[in-house]
C-alpha cells in the first residue's frame, strides 16, 4: 500500500530563545557594564553621589550629572573644585579667562589673575 | 483506491495565530498547531488548545454595585496585602483581590491603633486631673501633644479631649469609590512610597491627586496647587524607589517623592509630539513618543537620576504609532501601529533597531491596557484579550486572542494579584471583572489546506481527535469547513468522561479543494474545559 501523503501545514517557527537573543554586534541602547552605563552621547560610573561622567558638558566627579558635581571640567575649560554639601563655594579655575577665583559661598575671596570687575 | 491517500495532523496548538492571521482569516500560510482564526487559550497548557477564560464579576463591580462608570486604569501591583486602586472617568476605586470596595471602609493600619490609643492614654490622664489642676502645663508631656486636656472637666466628660485631625476617625475613613472633583478622564496611577499619585484630565487641563496610604484621604489638586498645569493629554507613569517620570503630552515631567518641586515639563519633545508611555529599565527611562498624530514614532533613554533636561540615547520607529512599552525578563516590547498596512504589531527593542515579532489586528492598545499572564504579555485589542509571548523560553513565541474582554469598549487592564481584572462598558452597563472559569465563546480555526491533487480533489473520510481525559460534560463540537468556507462538514462531538481518543468516520464533507479544521466550545462546559492535543484528518484523492 501506497504511504500516505503528509499534508499538515508546515511552516517553521525558531524558539522564543532564538528569537529573543541578541545580534552579534547588535548596537545595544543603552548598554550597561557592571556600574557603567553607556550612552550615545555620556557615560557614568557609580550611583547618586557617587558618579564619575561625562557628557557633552564635559567630565565630572562626585554628583549623579555635572551641573552638580564637586568636581568638573566643561568642554570650555572651567574647572569646579567644591566640598560636598558646601552650595556655592569652591575653586574656579578658568582656563579661557586665565583666572583662579576662591569663592567662600557669599563672595570671592581670592582672585589668582586678572578679572575686571571681580573685586 | 488506497485507504488513506493523504493525511493531516494538527497540533503544537502552543503556536498561537496565523504569521498573516492579521491579514486574511482565511490563510493558507501556518504551521501544524497555528490558527488563521481563533479565541481560545493556547498558552495556559502549552501544546493544548482548550476554551478561553471566562469572565466574572468583582463583587460591586457592575453599575448595581459601584462601577457606574469605564474603568480606565487598574494599579497593577498591591499596595498592602488584598489592596489595590483603580481610576475611573470622576472616581477613584479601591479593589481586592475579589470585590470593590464600598462605602465607609476601615483602614486596618487605623482601626487596631485607634482604640487602644484612646483608652489608655486619654482615661488615665483625665483621671489624675483633679491633681493636676494647679498647673495644666505640666499636663502635656505626660499626654500626647495631639491630647489637650481641659483640667476644670470631669473625668466622664469626654468634651475635654480632642484629638488632632490626623487619627480623627472620620477623615480618615474615606467613603469609596471617592469622586474627584472635576475629572472626566483617570489616565494613571503610582506608588512612590506612602503616597499614591494619579493623575487625571478634567474638560481643559490635567492634574495630580496626591492620596496618603496612611489615611487615603484625596488632595485632588496636588499636581496644579503644588506647581503648573498639565497638559489635557494621556499621561503613562513609571516609578524607580522614590522617583517618577510621567508623560504630559508634548513633554515629560519629574517629581522625587518629598520635594517640593513637582517639574512637569523636565523634557520637551517639541510641537506636536505626546508620550504615549513610560517604562524602567536597567536603570534607565525609557520614554515613547509619537509624533504628527502618530505618524512617527521614537523611543528615548533617559538618564536613570532623572535630573538632566538631555536625552541619553534613541531608537526610531519610522512612520508607526506606539501604544505601549512593556518590560517582561530584561526585555523591552513595544506594541505600535503600521500606518500603511491592516494590523498591529508586537516588536522588541534590540539595539536600535525595533525586531518585530508578532502582528494582530483589532485595535492598538496603550499604557493602560497592558499585563503579565502566564508569562506572556497580555493585552487589549478592540473588544478582546491577547497574549503574546512563550509560556517557556523553549517553544516559540506565539500570538493569540485568548478571551474576550466582557463590554464592548475596554478599559484598563492588569493582574496586581496574579489573576488578570479587565474593566470594559457599554453604554451605562459597565463591569470590572477577572478570569474565572471556561468561557463558551471560544473556538480554534486553523489554516486552509490544499488537499488537491493534480485533477483530484480531496475527501476527508476520518478524523481523530486526541484529548486529556475528558470530565464531566466537557466538550468540544468538531467540524471542517471546505472550500474556503462554502462548504461544511456535520459536527462531530469531542466529549464523554475519561475518553481522550475520540474517532469520527464519515465526517459528512464532499470532496473539496481545501479546507480547515474549526473547533467550537459553544457547547462546552464552563467548569470542565476540552483540551485537545491533536487532530488528525485521512482521506482520499477522488477524481472530479
Amino acid at each position: 500500500m501506497a504511504k500516505a501523503k503528509d499534508l499538515s501545514p508546515k511552516f517553521k517557527i525558531p524558539n522564543a530563545e532564538k528569537e529573543l537573543e541578541l545580534q552579534v554586534n547588535q548596537q545595544v541602547m543603552g548598554s550597561r557594564q557592571g556600574g557603567l552605563s553607556l550612552y550615545s552621547t555620556k557615560f557614568k560610573r557609580g550611583h547618586g553621589n557617587s558618579t564619575f561622567g561625562s557628557d557633552e558638558n564635559g567630565i565630572w566627579l562626585g554628583a549623579a550629572e555635572f551641573a552638580e558635581a564637586v568636581f568638573s571640567v566643561s568642554m570650555a575649560g572651567l574647572a569646579i573644585f567644591k566640598g560636598a554639601g558646601d552650595g556655592t563655594a569652591g575653586i574656579f579655575i578658568n582656563a579661557v579667562d586665565k583666572t583662579i577665583i576662591v569663592n567662600d559661598g557669599s563672595d570671592d575671596r581670592i582672585l589668582i589673575g586678572f578679572g575686571e570687575g571681580l573685586f | 483506491m488506497a485507504d488513506i491517500d493523504f493525511q493531516i495532523e494538527f497540533e503544537g496548538f502552543n503556536e498561537g495565530q496565523s504569521p498573516l492571521a492579521h491579514l486574511d482569516t482565511k490563510t493558507f500560510i501556518g504551521n501544524k498547531g497555528q490558527a488563521s482564526e481563533m479565541k481560545a487559550d493556547v498558552i495556559s497548557s502549552p501544546g493544548f488548545v482548550t476554551q478561553s477564560p471566562a469572565l466574572a464579576d468583582l463583587t460591586n463591580g457592575t453599575q448595581a454595585g459601584v462601577v457606574d462608570q469605564l474603568i480606565r486604569f487598574i494599579l497593577d501591583r498591591p499596595t498592602e496585602a488584598n489592596v489595590t486602586f483603580a481610576i475611573g472617568t470622576t472616581k477613584l476605586f479601591r479593589l481586592g483581590a475579589g470585590e470593590v470596595d464600598s462605602g465607609d471602609i476601615r483602614l486596618s493600619s487605623v482601626s487596631p491603633s485607634l482604640s487602644p490609643s484612646l483608652s489608655p492614654s486619654v482615661s488615665p490622664s483625665v483621671s489624675i486631673s483633679p491633681s493636676v489642676s494647679p498647673s495644666p502645663g505640666s499636663v502635656s508631656p505626660s499626654v500626647s501633644p495631639s491630647v489637650s486636656i481641659s483640667p476644670s472637666k470631669s473625668p466622664s466628660q469626654s468634651p475635654s479631649v480632642s484629638l488632632s485631625p490626623s487619627i480623627s476617625p472620620s477623615p480618615a475613613t474615606p467613603t469609596w469609590p471617592q469622586t474627584v472633583s472635576g475629572m472626566v478622564e483617570g489616565d494613571s496611577i503610582i506608588r512612590l512610597k506612602a503616597n499614591l499619585y494619579a493623575f487625571y484630565n478634567t474638560a481643559t487641563k490635567g492634574d495630580i491627586l496626591k492620596m496618603p496610604l496612611g489615611n487615603e484621604v484625596l488632595d485632588q489638586t496636588w499636581g496644579s496647587v503644588t506647581d503648573q498645569v498639565l497638559e489635557n493629554a494621556p499621561h503613562p507613569v513609571a516609578a524607580k524607589e522614590d522617583i517618577m517620570v510621567f508623560g504630559n503630552g508634548r513633554y515629560a515631567g519629574v517629581y522625587v517623592e518629598g520635594s517640593a518641586a513637582l517639574d512637569v515639563q523636565k523634557l520637551d519633545f517639541g510641537e506636536g509630539s505626546e508620550v504615549a508611555d513610560v517604562v524602567f529599565h536597567s536603570n534607565t527611562w525609557w520614554i515613547a513618543v509619537n509624533y504628527g498624530e502618530g505618524k512617527r514614532g521614537q523611543v528615548y533613554l533617559y538618564d536613570g537620576s532623572a535630573i538632566s533636561n538631555i536625552l541619553s540615547d534613541e531608537a526610531g520607529l519610522g512612520d508607526q504609532k506606539i501604544g505601549f512599552l512593556y518590560v517582561l525578563n530584561g526585555i523591552v516590547y513595544v506594541a505600535y501601529d503600521d500606518n500603511s498596512s491592516d494590523g498591529f504589531s508586537v516588536g522588541w527593542l534590540q539595539g536600535r533597531q525595533i525586531k518585530f515579532l508578532r502582528a494582530f489586528s483589532g485595535s492598538l492598545p496603550d499604557h493602560r491596557q497592558k499585563a503579565l499572564y502566564k508569562n506572556t504579555i497580555l493585552f487589549t485589542s478592540s473588544g478582546n484579550l491577547m497574549s503574546m509571548g512563550a509560556s517557556v523560553e523553549q517553544l516559540p513565541l506565539q500570538i493569540s486572542t485568548l478571551a474576550d474582554g466582557g463590554h464592548a469598549t475596554l478599559g484598563g487592564i492588569a493582574s496586581p494579584f496574579g489573576t488578570p481584572m479587565i474593566a470594559s462598558s457599554s453604554g451605562s452597563n459597565h463591569r470590572l471583572a477577572k478570569f474565572s472559569g471556561f468561557s463558551t465563546d471560544s473556538n480554534w480555526k486553523s489554516v486552509f489546506i490544499d488537499v488537491t491533487n493534480g485533477r483530484d480533489l480531496g475527501k476527508v473520510h476520518t478524523v481523530i481527535v486526541s484529548t486529556k481525559a475528558l470530565v464531566g460534560d466537557a466538550q468540544c463540537d468538531i467540524s471542517l469547513e471546505g472550500n474556503q468556507g462554502a462548504k461544511a462538514s456535520s459536527t462531530m462531538s469531542v466529549t464523554t468522561a475519561d475518553k481522550t481518543r475520540h474517532v469520527f468516520k464519515a465526517p459528512n464533507l464532499e470532496a473539496v479543494e481545501d479546507f480547515r479544521l474549526v473547533l467550537d466550545y459553544t457547547n462546552g462546559d464552563t467548569t470542565n474545559a476540552c483540551p485537545i492535543r491533536k487532530v488528525v484528518a485521512l482521506g482520499n484523492f477522488v477524481e472530479r
